[in-house]
């Protein structure tokens, strides 16, 4: 079953053909990146060339064709477009932001990409080792197990869970990889410590922690595990500056292990730091 | 692609317990219409609708408390035979309930033996499987005590002097004994004050990801599902209204009823 195959397709250009308009600078404010093509090969803006390793195994995310309109059953059926047409790549290394002004659908359609928004048409295609998984079409079970090995996913808001402390929301990850249980929380201890989180409150829960706080148990909990597809709304929303430069430098980590990673940054400082290009989301709200 | 990997994820591991076109009437009344569904192990399922929506009879059904009035019940027993549930007999029936499976209800009381020992009635599970060693199935028992924390020192108390918190733990304590592979809870939390819910909550998944439980849980708390489950049906006037994952259901539902049940509570 395809939901592609139940909805007609809204935007008849091909996906190469998009992904070209999806490239191109626009107007949005937000837009600060230079552009640069990942088939290209080009410099990126610290100079550095994306691997050419990288390169020809292709894409570990392929985005083409996504639809999405939420429908308002108890406001009589009202529609909602958040995007149409949305298609581009992304490649293991990179780190690519999702740009345009707020209300363009960026948090949308990063929970697309995590199956969180179920879509109405395209495909949104994970290269899962040698297999390449459909999110949009996948088993639900298939997708957890991506979400377990493969894509990960670092909120803007940690959800607490009652009773359970700092460190082991932020082992969990590697719990469920078969680390032992003292090993992970070793290696969750050294991250919180690196995020300067105090060690006085890694055995509380964080449900009384400050906004920064949480954000950083979130943080450490999103980037503990190695998954090679990262995707992050906002994670430096809460923190000062010198945390700021704590999460650029694990962002720049995860990007020497070959991870990609699609995000959105507010944070100018950050997303100069980090990343290589920016998509433009406005191009596919308009179309929707 | 997608489907060889389905098919790849498939024979990797089966369901454990699968559901075909399960209906059940009530005289003329609906109580459940055309269920199916499959549970795989390790995996939280929860069975979510308000009052009537035929949640609790779907749960009778799948655990054959009650009859079927078409469709049928499969499990794979553990010589990995998928076997309609249906074709066993009265007692090999017992022997799965009170071995593999767990069945957790909302009233502690119709769950527990109120005027036996709170170990005694942890124990007996364990003789219904065979052990006979009483010291053996006191140590057992009290290990069990603690692992839902209830002091070793109460394992003499009968249940009708725990709390509506403890009752239930030992309600737990009592179906996990045994090691089952598959547990049904019917809203494990209802009727408990907020602080209590968070402290079974968190046992409970602490002992599911722990145990790799196969757990079928009916509630009507959304924020209890979200917690404790990976995948969701949505009941109502006896049908399954909709499926997925229990975050694409709670962030994007799509059915008027589930829109509905989702904006009806406080953040979940």
């Amino acid at each position: 079953m395809n939901m592609a195959d139940k909805a007609p397709h809204p935007n008849p250009l091909p996906h190469g053909e998009r992904e070209s308009g999806a490239h191109s600078v626009s107007d949005a404010p937000d837009n600060a990146m230079p552009l640069t093509s990942p088939r290209g090969g080009e410099v990126g803006p610290q100079g550095r060339v994306r691997g050419e390793g990288a390169e020809t195994r292709g894409p570990i995310l392929d985005v083409a064709g996504v639809a999405k309109t939420f429908v308002l059953h108890l406001r009589e059926g009202a529609r909602l477009p958040v995007v149409s047409g949305a298609g581009f790549d992304l490649y293991p290394g990179e780190c690519v932001a999702l740009g345009g002004p707020s209300g363009a659908g960026k948090s949308s359609l990063l929970k697309m990409v995590y199956g969180n928004y179920r879509i109405d048409a395209g495909h949104i295609r994970v290269r899962d080792g040698g297999e390449v998984v459909d999110v949009a079409s996948t088993a639900p079970r298939r997708l957890m197990k991506l979400r377990a090995t493969t894509m990960g996913y670092v909120s803007q808001f940690l959800r607490v869970i009652p009773r359970v402390s700092a460190l082991d929301v932020v082992a969990e990850p590697l719990v469920g990889d078969g680390v032992s249980r003292e090993e992970a929380l070793a290696t969750a201890g050294a991250l919180l410590a690196r995020l300067n989180l105090p060690e006085r409150l890694w055995s509380l829960p964080p449900a009384t922690f400050s906004g920064g706080e949480q954000q950083r148990v979130n943080i450490a909990r999103g980037l503990i595990a190695h998954r090679p597809l990262l995707l992050m709304d906002e994670p430096t929303a809460s923190l000062d500056a010198a945390n700021r430069q704590v999460v650029i430098g694990l962002i720049e980590e995860k990007k020497q292990a070959g991870v990609a990673i699609l995000g959105i940054f507010h944070d100018a400082e950050v997303r100069e730091a980090v990343c290589d290009r920016v998509i433009d989301v406005t191009d596919f709200a308009r179309a929707a | 692609m997608t489907d060889q990997a389905n098919q790849a994820l498939a024979a990797a591991d089966a369901p454990l317990l699968v559901s075909e076109g399960l209906s059940k009437n009530y005289g003329a009344r609906i109580g459940c219409r055309d269920v199916s569904l499959d549970i795989y192990p390790g995996e939280v399922l929860a069975v979510v609708g308000e009052s009537g929506s035929g949640k609790s009879t779907l749960l009778g059904l799948l655990s054959t408390e009650l009859a079927a009035s078409a469709g049928r019940v499969s499990y794979r027993m553990r010589d990995g035979v998928l076997r309609d549930l249906a074709s066993l007999g009265a007692a090999e029936r017992r022997l799965l309930m009170r071995t593999d499976w767990g069945l957790i209800r909302q009233n502690p009381a119709d769950g527990l033996r109120m005027a036996v020992s709170a170990g005694g009635n942890v124990g007996e599970r364990l003789m219904a499987v065979g052990w006979r060693h009483y010291g053996n199935i006191r140590r057992e028992a009290t290990d069990w005590l603690g692992r839902v924390e209830i002091a070793a020192d109460r394992i003499d108390d009968d249940p009708r002097s725990f709390s509506g918190g403890m009752r239930q733990r030992l309600q737990i304590a009592r179906n996990l004994v045994t090691k089952p592979r598959l547990v049904f809870m019917d809203e494990p939390t209802g009727g408990l004050d907020v602080s209590v819910q968070a402290r079974l909550l968190d046992l409970i998944r602490g002992l599911v990801s722990e145990m790799g439980l196969a757990v079928v849980i009916v509630t009507h708390d959304l924020a209890v599902a979200r917690l404790l489950s990976h995948r969701m049906v949505v009941m109502r006037h006896g049908r399954v209204i909709e499926t997925g994952l229990t975050d694409q259901v709670l962030d994007d539902p799509r059915e008027p009823y589930t829109q509905l049940l989702v904006s009806s509570v406080l953040a979940a």
